[in-house]
């Protein structure tokens, strides 16, 4: 049954676009330049915001890529403003691309790309045929976030991909996230495409190695260390079974999170120059943590502001503060304290010893924090370095410490 | 004198003059002849100032001939005044501005509207011309609701929408049929542009 849309009068035409939502209205824009220039004068075509957060867990990837390529023949970058979306590379057994929407909950969409001859593996619930630099590349609705798509190489097929989206859509790739693959091919696929990745952006927001399902060889995760760089957040999920030795080029982002950091030695913490450093199951002891410490203090370490190591060991923070007494007074404490760090995230402090130079400069905060004396729980050792603190913004008890650790 | 000290006075109703009903005569432009009721008129905005203007009186309605109206044909009519008879005495509605626009097709409607899309075209059109607010917005809504979980292929082919491209090549041809000299006089153009001519005259 068709209707003659474009045949109806201006007010009717209007009346009908507006009572459409903004998937429809966006679909139907696609289609025909008068209704794109009407659409356009609309309120609700200016963001995907207007969508019900039920309508948008709704859209399966095939909407969502719908309207991603829609919006382009609109005001693209003013879509980009508004909504919260970005855009991950994943390399794992699958090598495709992660939509996310940042809202009441955090929405995940992916496209993978996957060699032709497999597709009969595939069954899916909805075809599709995706139109990359007018070529048409079958695809399939898998389940609701996840779509496949397929190619004569599937490593031709991402590469063709994000070079599509680079130059058609001008779109930054913000987290590169690594699986552990058991794809033969995996390393020679992870190479080609860092070095493509690398050639159209220079570095990433997020770089994220996952190890939990899998291990990924030590050759791999070197050359990633090496060749992808996030200069806000370097994180490595890891698990407990592999102990050997890893590389010790280092991350230069802004914040590093390491979970099972067993094989994370003081050589690695040394060389490690973020502003959050988050080491999770660490090998770490109290002598290698008070040598760090007393550098971090000494200021060789300008960029840290938040450091923090859960471990098996315990006494750590007696411990550390007999060292310190050397060369730096402990003037006071800090109760009930919270501390922003840089990106947003709200630190605790039930309570904390102030440290600071002779000179009665505030250095760096230790965090006594609540845990118990449980030979299994973790031991948190966690301390806030801040050269600009201004010490009033705590309701801070006074307690004056001799440098040799008599109390005045 | 107070109002509760006033006389109370019985009423017969029975002796109460009722004023009569008025029905207008319309015809369509296939010569169908519709008798509709003043309050049903008032629906329709058009159609309420035109009987308005005319101030027609019961005798004036019975003697003269029927409202022409050219532009609808009698099956088109026939649903706008059964809409308007169902819906007589209802408040016509504002626009809110809320976006998107919120319609909800009452079931009386919906049976009214289930007709092919060609007849609803045209219902659309006669809501529009009648200026019938509540008409136009339940028909518009129908056609809303066409679009839902459609791809933009499926949408062009159910709202026969031409791409861009046919658009551009439509837009060509009729201006070549409107002159057929523009076609000439460009070519001429493009030749002596090869020609390596600085200027056309």
């Amino acid at each position: 049954m068709t209707f003659k849309f474009l045949d109806l009068p201006l007010l009717p035409l209007e009346e009908i676009m507006s009572m459409m939502d903004v998937s429809d209205l966006l679909k139907i824009s696609s289609c025909n330049r008068t209704i794109r220039d009407v659409a356009k004068g609309r309120k609700q075509i200016k963001s995907f915001y207007f969508l019900p957060y039920a309508q948008k867990e709704m859209m399966d990837s095939v909407d969502v890529f719908e309207l991603l390529q829609i919006h382009r023949h609109l005001d693209y970058a003013k879509f980009f403003r508004v909504n919260p979306i970005s855009f991950n590379l994943i390399v794992s057994n699958e090598i495709g691309i992660e939509i996310r929407l940042k809202d009441d909950k955090l929405l995940k969409w992916n496209i993978f790309m996957e060699f032709i001859g497999n597709a009969e593996n595939y069954r899916g619930t909805k075809p599709y045929f995706l139109k990359i630099n007018g070529e048409i590349v079958p695809s399939v609705l898998t389940k609701k976030s996840e779509m496949y798509t397929f190619w004569n190489d599937r490593l031709e097929g991402v590469k063709t991909m994000i070079a599509w989206l680079r130059r058609s859509f001008n779109m930054y790739f913000e987290t590169f996230h690594v699986e552990g693959g058991s794809h033969p091919e995996f390393s020679k696929e992870l190479r080609s495409i860092v070095n493509f990745a690398n050639y159209r952006q220079h570095l990433f927001t997020n770089v994220m190695i996952d190890e939990r399902k899998q291990l990924i060889s030590h050759a791999d995760l070197n050359f990633v260390a090496e060749n992808v760089t996030a200069f806000k957040k370097h994180s490595h999920l890891g698990r407990g079974d592999f102990k050997g030795p890893r590389s010790n080029r280092f991350v230069e982002s802004k914040s590093l999170l390491i979970t099972d950091s067993r094989w994370f030695t003081l050589d690695h913490l040394l060389m490690t120059h973020c502003s959050t450093i988050r080491l999770v199951d660490s090998a770490l002891d109290m002598h290698e943590l008070s040598i760090f410490t007393l550098k971090v203090l000494k200021g060789d370490y300008p960029k840290l502001k938040h450091f923090c190591v859960k471990t098996y060991h315990k006494n750590w923070v007696s411990c550390i503060l007999f060292k310190t007494n050397m060369f730096y007074s402990k003037r006071g404490y800090i109760r009930d304290g919270v501390y922003r760090t840089a990106n947003d995230q709200l630190i605790r402090i039930p309570i904390g010893i102030v440290i600071e130079s002779l000179n009665r400069e505030v250095l760096a905060t230790l965090i006594f924090p609540m845990q118990s004396d449980h030979p299994k729980k973790l031991k948190t050792f966690e301390m806030l370095i801040w050269p600009d603190f201004d010490g009033s913004n705590f309701d801070r008890n006074e307690v004056h410490y001799h440098p040799l650790g008599r109390a005045n | 004198m107070s109002v509760e000290n006033a006389p109370v006075v019985d009423v017969d109703e029975a002796a109460i003059p009722v004023e009569k009903k008025m029905y207008y005569r319309f015809e369509s432009n296939d010569k169908k002849e519709f008798r509709v009721s003043e309050l049903a008129i008032q629906q329709s905005e058009t159609l309420n100032r035109l009987v308005e203007a005319m101030g027609y009186t019961s005798e004036d309605v019975e003697n003269k001939p029927a409202i022409a109206i050219e532009n609808i044909d009698g099956k088109t009519l026939k649903l706008v005044f059964q809409w308007c008879e169902h819906h007589k005495g209802e408040a016509i509605p504002v626009d809110d501005g809320s976006v998107p626009k919120i319609v909800e097709i009452p079931e009386f409607d919906a049976k009214l509207m289930d007709i092919d899309n060609g007849l609803l075209f045209k219902l659309i059109w006669a809501a529009d011309y009648l200026n019938i607010v509540q008409l136009l917005n339940v028909s518009c809504k129908k056609v809303a609701n066409m679009a839902q979980g459609k791809t933009p292929a499926q949408l062009r082919r159910v709202y026969l929408l031409p791409s861009d491209e046919e658009d551009e090549a439509a837009k060509r041809a009729a201006q070549e049929a409107q002159d057929p000299r523009a076609r000439e006089v460009e070519e001429e153009f493009e030749e002596r542009k090869r020609q390596g001519g600085n200027s056309f005259f």
